[in-house]
């Protein structure tokens, strides 16, 4: 029935209501810069009606709920695009990392260094009995094998970068995934679909977090919990309030004490799941491209150079003779225990080395022959023994080089499949940041905070609340005069 | 239709393109600092790979040119000393015929032969002759002095010669992937010639049968040692003929060389040089739009409704 008190309380509903809206548009420009955050609205809705007298008289107002405005679907979009760029970015850098090793300018370069050992080679053929000849050959033998060794070992390390950062990132992981899981929970159990608008944010904003480190793919279940899986093979990172446990596992067959990553779901019979090869996308998905394709290739084309080229030199060093006359069938270079690329039925470059045995390594055990380092009279520089003026051997050995141009062929290919790949993760990462950008953008466009709105709400909310207020006063100085007007 | 376009969307993107125009500012300062096009790895992955194959053909050229100065160093100490020999010859005949003229008595040909004896020993010494630690004329037994003492002849018909310690076997060096250039003239067949030690063709045998002769007033000795010394001077002044020719085909080789390193190093020089008009014009272009986004990013977030409340 309506009534003064029936005023009031009308009155104190579109306080609440302007209170509530309020908050929400303090909450609002509170989180204006907080990663993840969607914008809330408060719903109002007319409280339910009186019939009197064969009328409807109104109740006020209430807030039948607090909606975070979000497009659930460009959220995940956005999320899973973060893993792409993050790999591609992972990828870019850590070829950027060794690109310098690969330069060839013309004047400084491996190439250089292979050319200045044959040069070399042919200023001992012009003068094949001058001692100094042959130390600037050893010399220059000994540059080329360290321009060698050097970018094998830059490789090596940026190797031990990638593995440091894969366990860094999945310690990480573990931390997220377990925060998703938890948020999940809470969403899960949430009281009425959309209720917790924060947890959603919350956990929006670890996902984000989670696709930069580690390619993932998401959804949302029936309770809107999300279900996470890596991006390639499917493997579950985080499946309702369950959080698998991301760990690494050394294993001696993998090179520069590599290990493996493992994921383990929580629970008595569960085991471990391999992802090593599962995850494409980013920080842990580029490390792991970088550590187990992008940079082994280069190493192997290294190996595969530096057989080629020690192997071919050694076959025709071996049928030559020193200056003593005597000394005959020795290599030029050594492959510490990898007898395999210096033997002699090796007539150009090996075939592409995938790993041990072949000539995996090659470089790291390269070195010239320590006697003939020691004593450069054992260079076979003539094919006749007593003949110290014979070079027939040191113009063979030249014309390794030029054969067929495989070894310069082969460096130009090696620093252009570094190039074009730099190029085309650079460009690639790029290309994602684009897409996430236009996502986000998009994204704000709906859940982002508008000052200017926040403004025109809190002004408008604000003259909602001084009206209540002032209706309520009206009500009061009514009930005033009713009470204490009457009877004088 | 209204689009919603809230605070914080026109900072970030701003953001990324300022990041973006600094990026390519800092290649332009590189590319203008270093005078090269490509500073990263990736920044012209065909071009890297062309200018080391350009630069591989450059060097390999270099290492030819090197190899036709060696080559020419030698056979031009080799030609000296066969001109020397070739002087010496000449006046080896001179006394010849003084020998052989009819009115020369036997005293006149002893003085004679004290000269030839001295000849004799120029002939050998520039046999000998030494280059950058290596004899000329030893083959490839290059650290052995090619002709001392004198060895008695062990067939008929042959004359005592000097003896020859060095071998028969050429030299070559490579001056370019398919020609090779022979830069020695063994001893043997320079100085003795096709009939081998002691025969008619043999420069010392002939010297010692035509000082033997002014020594034993042999005048038929001393003919017969002139004849052979006559056709030796010939073989040994085609020999030095041949010794040029060598030499001349190998400056033209040089010069072509040359001409084509120009050539290759102009081309690589385009893929690898930087264009300063153009990267100055960029980089000035660049500052341009970083001054502009950072005046358009102050502006955007100069006011709000906030600032006209209260």
């Amino acid at each position: 029935m309506p009534g003064l008190n029936a005023g009031m309380n009308i009155g104190l509903s579109g306080l609440h209501a302007s209170q509530s809206a309020l908050d929400v548009v303090g909450h609002n420009i509170a989180n204006i810069n907080t990663p993840g955050y969607s914008r809330q609205e408060v719903d109002l809705a007319t409280n339910p009606a009186t019939d009197f007298g064969g009328h409807q008289y109104g109740g006020g107002v209430d807030v039948s709920g607090i909606r975070g405005v979000r497009d659930k679907f460009l959220d995940l979009q956005i999320t899973q695009s973060l893993g792409s760029q993050a790999g591609a970015d992972a990828r870019y850098k850590g070829i950027e990392g060794v690109a310098s090793a690969f330069q060839e300018d013309g004047t400084s370069g491996l190439n250089t260094q292979i050319q200045q050992f044959f040069s070399s080679m042919q200023q001992l053929a012009a003068r094949p009995e001058d001692g100094a000849l042959r130390n600037n050959l050893v010399g220059t033998a000994q540059t080329m094998v360290n321009a060698f060794k050097s970018r094998y070992k830059m490789l090596t390390e940026q190797i031990g970068a990638c593995n440091n950062q894969i366990g860094t990132v999945t310690s990480e992981i573990n931390t997220l995934t377990k925060g998703i899981a938890a948020l999940n929970d809470r969403i899960g159990t949430e009281p009425t679909p959309g209720w917790d608008n924060d947890a959603r944010d919350q956990r929006k904003a670890l996902a984000d977090k989670l696709g930069k480190l580690v390619g993932i793919q998401v959804f949302e279940d029936d309770k809107s919990r999300m279900q996470i899986t890596t991006d390639l093979g499917g493997a579950v990172l985080v499946s309702g309030n369950l959080a698998a446990t991301m760990s690494t596992a050394a294993d001696p067959n993998m090179p520069h004490g590599n290990f493996r990553v493992n994921l383990t779901m929580p629970g008595p019979d569960t085991k471990p799941v391999d992802i090593t090869q599962g995850v494409r996308g980013g920080m842990l998905g580029g490390n792991l491209a970088l550590r187990d394709h992008l940079l082994p290739s280069y190493q192997a084309q290294l190996d595969q150079i530096a057989a080629g080229l020690t192997g071919q030199v050694n076959l025709v060093h071996r049928q030559g003779f020193g200056l003593d006359g005597k000394s005959t069938g020795l290599d030029f270079f050594q492959g510490g225990s990898l007898k395999a690329p210096l033997a002699n039925d090796l007539k150009g470059l090996p075939p592409g080395i995938s790993g041990p045995p072949d000539f995996y390594g090659m470089v790291n055990a390269l070195s010239v022959n320590a006697a003939v380092a020691g004593d450069p009279s054992l260079i076979a520089a003539g094919r006749r023994a007593g003949a110290p003026g014979d070079n027939q051997n040191a113009q063979a050995m030249a014309q390794v080089e030029t054969a067929n141009n495989q070894f310069a062929t082969k460096v130009a290919s090696l620093a252009n499949t570094v190039g074009t790949q730099a190029e085309g993760f650079k460009a690639d990462a790029a290309n994602q940041e684009n897409l996430t950008g236009a996502l986000v953008t998009q994204r704000n466009r709906t859940s982002a905070v508008d000052l200017d709105e926040e403004a025109a709400q809190l002004l408008a909310f604000q003259r909602g609340y001084q009206a209540s207020a002032r209706f309520i006063n009206v009500l009061n100085q009514l009930t005033d005069q009713l009470i204490n007007g009457l009877g004088r | 239709m209204t689009m919603r376009t809230p605070n914080p969307m026109d900072g970030a993107q701003s953001l990324l393109d300022m990041q973006r125009s600094k990026e390519r500012y800092g290649t332009y300062v590189n590319q203008l600092s270093s005078g090269n096009r490509n500073v990263n790895v990736g920044d012209d992955p065909t071009g890297t790979a062309l200018i080391s194959d350009f630069q591989t053909s450059i060097d390999r050229n270099n290492q030819y040119m090197t190899q036709i100065d060696n080559a020419s160093n030698l056979l031009q100490g080799t030609e000296s000393s066969l001109d020397a020999v070739n002087s010496t010859l000449t006046r080896v005949l001179e006394l010849g015929q003084q020998g052989m003229t009819e009115g020369s008595g036997a005293m006149a040909r002893k003085a004679i032969s004290k000269e030839v004896t001295a000849l004799t020993n120029d002939l050998v010494a520039a046999a000998n002759v030494k280059q950058q630690g290596k004899y000329l004329f030893s083959g490839t037994k290059t650290t052995t002095m090619p002709f001392a003492g004198v060895t008695q002849p062990k067939e008929e018909g042959r004359q005592a010669t000097i003896a020859y310690h060095g071998d028969s076997n050429e030299i070559k060096l490579d001056i370019n992937p398919s020609t090779s250039v022979t830069t020695n003239l063994p001893g043997d067949t320079t100085f003795y010639g096709p009939g081998g030690p002691g025969s008619a063709t043999d420069m010392f045998a002939a010297i010692m049968a035509l000082n033997d002769g002014l020594k034993t007033d042999d005048s038929a000795r001393i003919k017969q040692a002139y004849a052979n010394l006559q056709d030796i001077a010939v073989r040994i002044n085609d020999t030095i003929t041949e010794v040029g020719g060598r030499q001349g085909g190998m400056e033209n080789l040089k010069s072509g060389m040359s001409a084509y390193n120009a050539s290759l190093n102009a081309i690589q020089g385009s893929i690898q040089s930087v264009d300063y008009p153009t990267s100055i014009t960029n980089l000035n272009k660049e500052h341009t739009a970083q001054a502009a986004t950072l005046s358009v990013m102050a502006r955007a977030n100069g006011k709000s409704l906030f600032d006209y409340i209260g």
